[in-house]
């Protein structure tokens, strides 16, 4: 009876120490592979991501411009409130920092509640102090509708009395387009081909106008005060009245990439944008 | 044990086969999110790309059709074969329904020799089309259509545009299918031959006849023997008393009827304090006197047996108030354009050819339709009391200066051109001035859909003009600007502001700006002599001007004299030995009657010393040579001043009955035609404005009101739309209203139109207007086709009034579509007869509004607007 007992033992499956410490030791290094590959793999797509939220961002922003500069009204007798702007259209000055921009567009905005609408808007973009870009399509009404809404016009009358808040403080029909767009630059070029700080006075003489926008994506924006966002926003240089297609954004990239204040995973989240907005034809 | 270990077994084997396939869903599903995002992305940059494409397809196309312009522009020298844009695909003006407005089209064999046969009214693969509604979305193109349904489709004469197939070596009528990677096709419009709705037409008075203008003093009436013969059949009317005692303040409506007798059926204006009126069938004085001072007033009333007059002394206090200029001059600062009266649009037939009866013209725009139109745009119609809304605006104040004041919303002094485009600047801003602005014409289009007037009435109303206001380069001696005539101003005494009573002898005073008026005009002050016994005699008796300047040769910043004499002999090559005498003849005849409403001032001398008192203008330009003006009168005019009964100055000499005087400012280079001249050749002695062979032509070209180097709301004067030429006519006077308040002698509807088309078919026919000169041709084909315009000097010129200021020659403004699309021909087409090989990816449409100087290329403006559809 004890001998087929001890048979069972004797053929019973069984690792020697040796090949316990072996497998044991292979099986810790598949693990560790596997958890830097998933690391890597995680690392790539949380990336990947993220660039893809601030494409997106940008994509949706910068569409969103194309079609309103498409819209913008591209004539002398109409007021254009921008960086540089002089009499008699409004005076928008060197605009140090972000840029803004007003402009009559015939694009559909948020009309009065009543009254005859008609195709025009008046647009604007800008960032707010939040370090989110907000854009403002206010609807206007035919002339002599209404008492109170202004309606639209031509020079001499400009928006600086048209309509007060247009250029900054409070409006109300600003609205956020871009949380994650927090610099917000421009620059024109002419129809003579120079690139410019300041537009000519006829706005059909802008043969296109030059934005660049940076984009912090969501994860990283959630390890950056709004300070330091700002702050950073503040280093990004304005467009120079010298400069070359593509230095601006070039100079952007090497003040990130020489910043050491910040995480640096934030500040690998931030991307650059350029883009070229035509409003005419370059020969006209 | 067995069946327990397999059991365990397959267990064992279940549970990693489910975790194998959870990981393999896991990760599809994971494949799948992303690349589901990555497509989405993908399409949204494809879309994005292809939209630009198009994009940058359609600029190309604009900027090819604009070179092409260039070039013809290039042409020189300027005649009447290349004054306009050549015309193709065009159907001739002859044609049962030409297309007035449209200027060219791409299609196969136009001259440009890029475009292909394949047609843009042609099914691509997508079974897209462009179709002629799609064409006419603009309704530039006369509509097919009568009905109020929203159609835009036009006459059967419009052929869809071809297609320019582009390739990436450039555009190729014949290109390899597989070459292809867009195409566009494109029509030229003439804009500039439309009314820009963003000035012309001011609104209709609902409720309200036309604005009054005010009175002008008539020339002096010389006694009659037959007035005396009927004074004695019956009894002329009285004033009782007739002498009356009156007083107002500045400021202050000011209201008198004085009593007559043997019922006066008119009242004869006189001389008033600035600011009243009389009404000339009641008798009453009316107004808001602006100027301080002791006035003696002759009235005067009249029946059909004669005229009596009164005395009304009337003394206004206060202090001295800013006034406007007279109405008509104010509202011409906005472009005489805005005197176009759009009532004269027909909505039917929808297509208007040269030789249309007017008689069959019809629907033209209601009252109604024009004050939501017209009404809301302008400042005038802004100041609205609570009643009115936007479907039912009001217009309250009828008074003259009122309504101009409206029209401006601002005081003196006015030096800013209205219509001067990007300069101009009303400083300080009208508070609450709210112009209308139709800025793009889809905003047109979506105005009329909001409004509801008739489409048909869109081919005549456009949105963007400009001008070079300049004379044509090509006159012998290239001038850099017209003529400024609101320097005349510079003729008129200022005394009630700043040196009340102290005008009225002579024009001494000017408005205190004696240098400029020197480099202007070139003349300086000469006080008389006020010899004893000479003043009959004696032209030096009076203050007079002194010309300092020579006429001849003509410098490059003329004077006011020198251009004048320019215009009339070099310009157009005549050599007239009298030229300096008729010059300066001309030149005093303009002055004086631009300056006399300002001379208020009652004679500030006593009755008895003879001293001073004159107000005509007395130039002396040299060797004892003199012209004189014109005036209305003078202070020792004994038919105007009963208080100084001798003999008065003889100067000037009497001129014939049938001379039109017009005694106010100006308020276009037309009135010009006014200006006296002993010389001339017609029967009133006027500037000859109404014949191509006039020698005064080239002052049309040469002066001008609105002095903004690049204008808005001017007219091509070779425009084919007849009715826009009507709409500027029936605006216009065919007589100086004189004492004929409110004014009827307005041209008629009827005749406008008549006139529109004569002028049409003379430029269509004989030949395109090559400068405003050329408007003295136009006013005689139109004098001969209408007899009312035929009438008498003064109604022949009505066309220059009307067309020398407004119009325009040199600029072509135009509207070029371009669809422009993006796209590929299917692998294998073997060539480009099947249409439907073509792909679509992208596609765009733009309206390029551009203004062109015909004579250096300028652009003058430009709008791009992309049409959304």
């Amino acid at each position: 009876m004890r001998q087929p007992i001890k048979e069972v033992r004797y053929h019973k499956a069984a690792f020697t120490l040796a090949e316990l410490l072996v497998s044991v030791g292979v099986l810790v290094l598949l693990v560790l592979l596997a958890t830097q590959l998933l690391n890597s793999a995680a690392t790539v797509t949380t990336l990947g991501h993220k660039q893809m939220d601030a494409d997106s961002q940008a994509r949706q922003v910068l569409d969103r411009m194309a079609i309103d500069f498409a819209q913008l009204v591209k004539r002398s007798d109409v007021d254009f409130w921008a960086k540089g702007t002089v009499a008699p259209n409004s005076v928008g000055g060197p605009m140090t920092g972000n840029d803004q921009i007003t402009f009559y567009g015939t694009v559909p905005g948020y009309y009065p509640p009543s009254g005859s609408q008609s195709p025009v808007s008046l647009v604007a973009y800008r960032i707010n102090s939040q370090s989110q870009m907000e854009r403002m399509a206010k609807g206007l009404v035919w002339n002599g509708v209404s008492s109170t809404d202004t309606p639209i016009v031509f020079m001499p009358v400009k928006f600086s009395a048209a309509f007060p808040t247009s250029g900054s403080g409070s409006d109300p029909s600003y609205e956020v387009i871009g949380p994650q767009v927090f610099r917000f630059e421009y620059c024109y070029l002419r129809t003579d081909g120079t690139l410019s700080i300041t537009p000519p006075t006829d706005v059909s003489g802008i043969a296109a106008i030059i934005a660049d926008i940076a984009v912090i994506d969501s994860k990283s924006k959630v390890l950056l005060s709004n300070t330091q966002i700002s702050t950073l926003a503040g280093q990004l240089s304005d467009c120079a009245a010298n400069m070359v297609p593509g230095q601006l954004r070039n100079n952007w990239q090497n003040t990130l990439n020489a910043n050491t204040t910040l995480p640096r995973p934030a500040v690998s989240g931030i991307r650059l944008y350029e883009r070229y907005f035509y409003l005419s034809p370059p020969i006209l | 044990m067995k069946r327990l270990l397999r059991s365990r077994h397959h267990s064992f084997k279940g549970a990693a086969l489910m975790i194998v396939l959870a990981l393999v869903v896991l990760l599809t599903g994971i494949a799948l999110a992303y690349f589901s995002r990555t497509t989405t992305d993908r399409q949204l940059a494809q879309s994005s790309y292809n939209d630009t494409s198009a994009d940058l397809l359609a600029r190309s196309a604009l900027d090819i059709t604009v070179s092409d312009l260039k070039q013809e522009i290039a042409i020189k020298p300027v005649t009447n074969g290349n004054i306009q844009p050549s015309r193709y695909g065009v159907p001739p003006i002859t044609d049962p329904q030409p297309i007035p407005n449209l200027i060219r089209r791409s299609f196969s064999g136009d001259p440009t020799g890029r475009t292909s046969s394949v047609s843009s009214g042609a099914a691509s693969a997508s079974g897209r089309f462009i179709s002629l509604a799609r064409w006419n979305s603009h309704y530039l193109i006369p509509r097919a259509s009568t009905t109020n349904s929203i159609d835009s489709t036009p006459v059967s004469s419009f052929t869809a545009p071809d297609w320019v197939l582009v390739t990436p070596q450039g555009p190729n009528p014949e290109p390899a299918p597989n070459a292809v990677m867009g195409r566009y096709a494109f029509a030229v419009y003439d804009e500039g031959g439309l009314i820009d709705v963003n000035l012309g037409g001011f609104p209709t008075y609902a409720s309200l006849g036309r604005p009054t203008r005010p009175t002008r003093r008539l020339r002096p009436a010389y006694p009659l023997e037959e007035s005396e013969i009927m004074l004695a059949a019956c009894q002329a009317p009285g004033f009782t008393p007739n002498h009356v005692n009156a007083s107002g303040h500045t400021g202050v409506p000011f209201s008198l009827t004085p009593n007559t007798n043997h019922n006066p059926t008119s009242f004869g204006p006189d001389i008033l304090p600035h600011g009243l009126s009389v009404n000339p069938t009641t008798g009453n004085i009316y107004g808001t006197p602006t100027s301080p001072g002791s006035f003696t007033v002759t009235l005067s009333a009249s029946n059909n047996c004669g005229t009596g007059t009164g005395i009304l002394n009337l003394t206004i206090d206060g202090l001295p108030s800013p006034d406007t200029t007279p109405w008509p001059v104010n509202l011409a600062r906005k472009g005489t354009v805005a005197f176009a009266d759009v009532t004269t649009l027909p909505s039917t037939p929808t297509v208007i050819t040269p030789t249309t009866p007017v008689g069959s013209m019809g629907n033209f725009f209601p009252t109604s339709q024009i004050n939501k139109l017209m009404g809301w745009r302008n400042y005038a119609t802004t100041q609205q009391p609570a009643s009115a809304s936007f479907d039912n605006p009001s217009f309250p104040l009828a008074s003259a200066d009122n309504y101009a004041r409206y029209f401006l919303g601002a005081t003196l002094p006015f030096t800013t051109g209205f219509t001067a485009v990007s300069t101009a600047v009303v400083n300080p801003p009208s508070p609450g001035r709210t112009d209308q602005a139709l800025m793009t014409r889809q905003e047109l289009i979506k105005l009329q859909r909001t409004i509801g007037f008739s489409q048909s009435l869109l081919q005549y109303l456009g949105t963007f003009s400009r001008e070079q206001n300049r004379p044509a380069p090509d006159w012998p001696q290239t001038l850099a600007a017209r003529w400024d005539m609101n320097y005349l101003a510079l003729a008129i005494p200022d005394a009630w502001i700043v040196h009340p009573g102290h005008s009225g002898q002579g024009h001494a005073w000017g408005l205190q700006r004696h240098t400029e008026f020197a480099q202007r005009f070139g003349l300086l002050w000469v006080n008389g002599n006020f010899t004893p016994g000479t003043r009959l005699t004696d032209p030096n008796y009076y203050g007079h001007w002194h010309y300092i300047h020579t006429l001849n040769p003509c410098p490059a910043n003329p004077d006011f004299f020198q251009m004048i004499d320019y215009a009339m002999n070099q310009a157009i090559g005549v050599v007239d030995p009298d030229h300096v005498r008729n010059t300066f003849n001309v030149g005093a005849a303009l002055i004086d009657q631009y300056d006399t409403d300002d001379l208020y001032d009652p004679d500030p001398n006593p009755p008895t010393n003879g001293a001073a008192g004159n107000t005509i203008t007395i130039i002396d330009y040299g060797g004892a040579s003199y012209a004189y003006g014109i005036e209305g009168m003078s202070f020792d005019d004994p038919n105007f001043n009963s208080l100084r009964p001798g003999p008065y100055a003889p100067f000037p000499p009497p001129v014939p009955a049938t001379y039109p005087l017009i005694n106010r400012r100006f308020e276009n280079v037309g009135e010009f035609g006014y200006a006296y001249n002993p010389a001339s050749s017609t029967a009133g002695k006027t500037l000859d404005f109404a014949s191509s062979t006039s020698h005064d032509r080239a002052i049309l070209d040469f002066f001008t009101y609105n002095s903004a180097a690049v204008r808005a709301g001017t007219v091509n004067l070779n425009t084919r739309n007849g009715p826009v030429l009507a709409s500027i006519i029936r605006g216009a006077l065919l007589n100086d209203p004189s004492g004929e308040n409110p004014p009827t002698a307005l041209v008629s509807q009827q005749d406008a139109l008549a006139a529109g088309q004569a002028i049409v078919q003379e430029t269509a026919n004989t030949g395109p207007a090559l400068t405003r000169a050329d408007v003295t041709r136009l006013a005689g084909a139109a004098a001969a086709a209408v007899p009312n315009l035929a009438a008498s000097d003064e109604t022949k010129q009505t066309i220059a009034r009307a067309l020398a200021e407004v119009g325009q020659a040199r600029t072509w403004n135009l509207m070029i579509d371009v669809i422009a699309q993006t796209g590929k021909y299917a692998p294998g087409t073997p060539d480009l007869t099947d249409p439907s090989k073509f792909t679509v990816e992208g596609e765009k449409r733009y309206w390029l509004h551009i203004a062109l100087d015909r004579d250096d290329g300028t652009v003058l403006g430009s709008q791009l607007e992309e049409v959304l559809e």
